[in-house]
């Protein structure tokens, strides 16, 4: 996993690159677009440069004081053009589906692997919105059956063993322990009951930290209705002591 | 109105806004001036004074003390039988009856005169922005206001990170705003859900002294306005135009009650929809997704504008469940495998 810094020394850095060209960080991204995931990080580039910028410029320009009220512009940097998310295949605000091809027809999962990477970037440089360029990449042009086949159907082969292995086990454990087959079993409402919380148990625990998930997730479902009966939940002791 | 993801994917929201309808982009200044001189013509006694305390009356049928200075100088004092406080998020009125307290977000908003061609763009339009770097749980905002434009966002969890969350928004729209000049800086707390006691004795409380703010779009004015009419009709009606003595009974049948039944679904489905949609960049990008879709937009829209959830037909609203659903498992796809990138 990579290591993150937080959001203070991020911008930090941000601020001090987006003066100054960072040819490092440039031929980095050009170079690692055949590889997909061992990108080099611009933070570690940036720091290389930094130590280039502050030998050739004694101080950066007064006017990154961030939280300053008296500014009189918000900010007057020069656009940030360094950071702005570049890639081939990233045309005029979105993916371009010509350069996704494979065999002629469209390689979708690098599409989505693309897309992904791009909203990493965007999450770790957020870029700023812009009218001559805007986005207009539009998810649903990815046909369902794309994600289907790569997300769905491997986890649903997973999760569908694991009730098959419960299912016959549990089948066969009770029909030693009580001598009813299975379709006797089915017949009977607390083996149907099991069932069904066999099959719920297996589609909302996935993982081990599902667990805790659902039960954090109960108790924010039925906070917020709480803090709105708060008020009549003291109506009785309230009577007592009427002013 | 314009809502950015924070892959800064945009999305129109508003067009299925008939001639007649829009979003209200509100100037307090002129809207509380308005209120109180209607107030005035409607045969209220206006006092231009700082309410410092309120004194609890010994027995049930004595009169409510209210303590304020007139000009910064005289002290003076008002005996009362009923108090609506409407004194808003730091109410005095509130602590005076032991109300309990509330979570705030800070809403923090900067105020920036544009050059002309750039406020052109926002003559008619106002942007929103999600994303972590705008906020970890609401959402940042460009509003026109006329002849400038307000710069700002908020926060529940991180309200000593507000500073950064502000210059993250002004780095968003920075082109947009590139040449403005700070005019103003405002910051406010926005109650998060309603204080345990609303009533207590003969003294209400309507809006954010209440705690009447939805969730997810951090809506109070409205709630504002109209729980302050409910309880007043409540008053009136308890007290038969001011002849009877009312109690805290009357308050709370004739103006929590109300108020509670016609709208606390609207408050918890708010409620849902941010815990579901403002939880991580990957649900953000769903929700930007979902808000292109034009059922979406005309249901918030009637919701939002008449006040009332509005009931569409259950093919579409069975359509859109499964858009939700099917727009959340895609972007929380995108968003684990972003999880196992290192950029």
């Amino acid at each position: 996993m990579a290591s993150f810094s937080p959001p203070t020394n991020f911008t930090a850095t941000s601020s001090l690159l987006s003066n100054h060209r960072n040819p490092i960080f440039i031929t980095t991204l050009t170079h690692s677009n055949n590889s997909s995931y061992l990108l080099l990080s611009p933070l570690n580039s940036s720091l290389l440069t930094q130590a280039v910028i502050t030998a050739v410029e004694p101080s950066p320009s007064p006017e990154h004081g961030n939280g300053s009220v008296t500014a009189v512009a918000p900010t007057t940097t020069t656009c940030p053009q360094v950071n702005a998310f570049e890639d081939p295949k990233w045309v005029a605000g979105t993916w371009d589906l010509t350069q996704f091809h494979n065999n002629g027809t469209t390689d979708w999962d690098s599409l989505i692997d693309a897309e992904a990477r791009r909203r990493k970037w965007l999450e770790d440089n957020p870029e700023s919105s812009s009218n001559d360029n805007p986005v207009v990449f539009d998810t649903s042009i990815i046909p369902w059956w794309a994600w289907m086949k790569r997300f769905h159907l491997p986890e649903a082969e997973q999760l569908n063993g694991r009730a098959a292995m419960i299912g016959f086990f549990m089948a066969y454990f009770v029909d030693s322990l009580t001598g009813v087959g299975l379709v006797d079993q089915m017949n009977n409402f607390l083996c149907k009951t099991l069932l069904f919380a066999a099959v719920a148990g297996v589609l909302l625990i996935r993982k081990n930290e599902d667990v805790e998930t659902l039960k954090k997730l109960w108790e924010e479902t039925t906070f917020y209705d709480k803090q709105w009966q708060a008020t009549w939940q003291d109506q009785n002791s309230n009577t007592l002591q009427q002013d | 109105m314009r809502i950015f993801s924070p892959s800064n994917i945009a999305v129109d929201f508003g067009k299925t806004l008939k001639s007649n309808e829009f979003i209200a982009m509100l100037r307090r200044e002129v809207l509380d001036s308005f209120l109180r001189s209607r107030a005035a013509s409607a045969g209220a006694t206006v006092i231009p004074a700082l309410v410092t305390a309120i004194d609890l009356p010994p027995s049930p049928t004595a009169p409510y003390t209210i303590h304020y200075t007139l000009q910064n100088t005289y002290r003076r004092s008002l005996a009362v039988d009923v108090v609506i406080g409407a004194d808003g998020a730091n109410s005095r009125v509130a602590k005076s009856i032991g109300a309990g307290d509330y979570t705030c977000a800070i809403a923090f908003q900067e105020r920036i005169k544009l050059p002309d061609e750039k406020m052109a763009y926002y003559e008619n339009l106002a942007e929103m922005y999600v994303g972590n770097d705008v906020s970890p749980d609401f959402y940042g905002w460009v509003f026109p206001k006329c002849d400038h434009v307000a710069v700002g966002t908020g926060t529940v969890r991180s309200k000593q990170d507000i500073k950064l969350y502000q210059k993250g928004i002004r780095d968003r729209v920075h082109h947009k705003i590139k040449g403005g000049k700070l005019i103003k800086v405002e910051a406010h707390p926005i109650p998060e859900h309603p204080r345990p006691l609303r009533v207590r004795g003969r003294v209400a409380l309507v809006g954010d002294a209440a705690g009447y703010v939805t969730k997810c779009s951090g809506e109070g004015i409205y709630f504002a306005a109209k729980s302050g009419r409910v309880c007043g009709n409540a008053v009136v009606k308890a007290s038969e135009g001011g002849y009877k003595m009312i109690d805290e009974c009357d308050l709370r049948r004739e103006y929590l009650k109300i108020w509670d039944k016609e709208y606390v679904n609207t408050f918890r489905f708010l409620d849902l929809l941010q815990r579901v949609f403002y939880g991580s960049n990957a649900a953000r990008e769903a929700l930007v997704e979902l808000c292109g879709d034009e059922y979406v937009q005309r249901m918030t829209f009637e919701s939002y504008l008449y006040k009332k959830l509005a009931k569409g037909r259950v093919f579409d609203d069975a359509k859109m469940v499964m858009n939700t659903i099917g727009s959340l498992v895609k972007c929380n796809i995108l968003g684990r495998k972003m999880e196992g990138l290192i950029l």
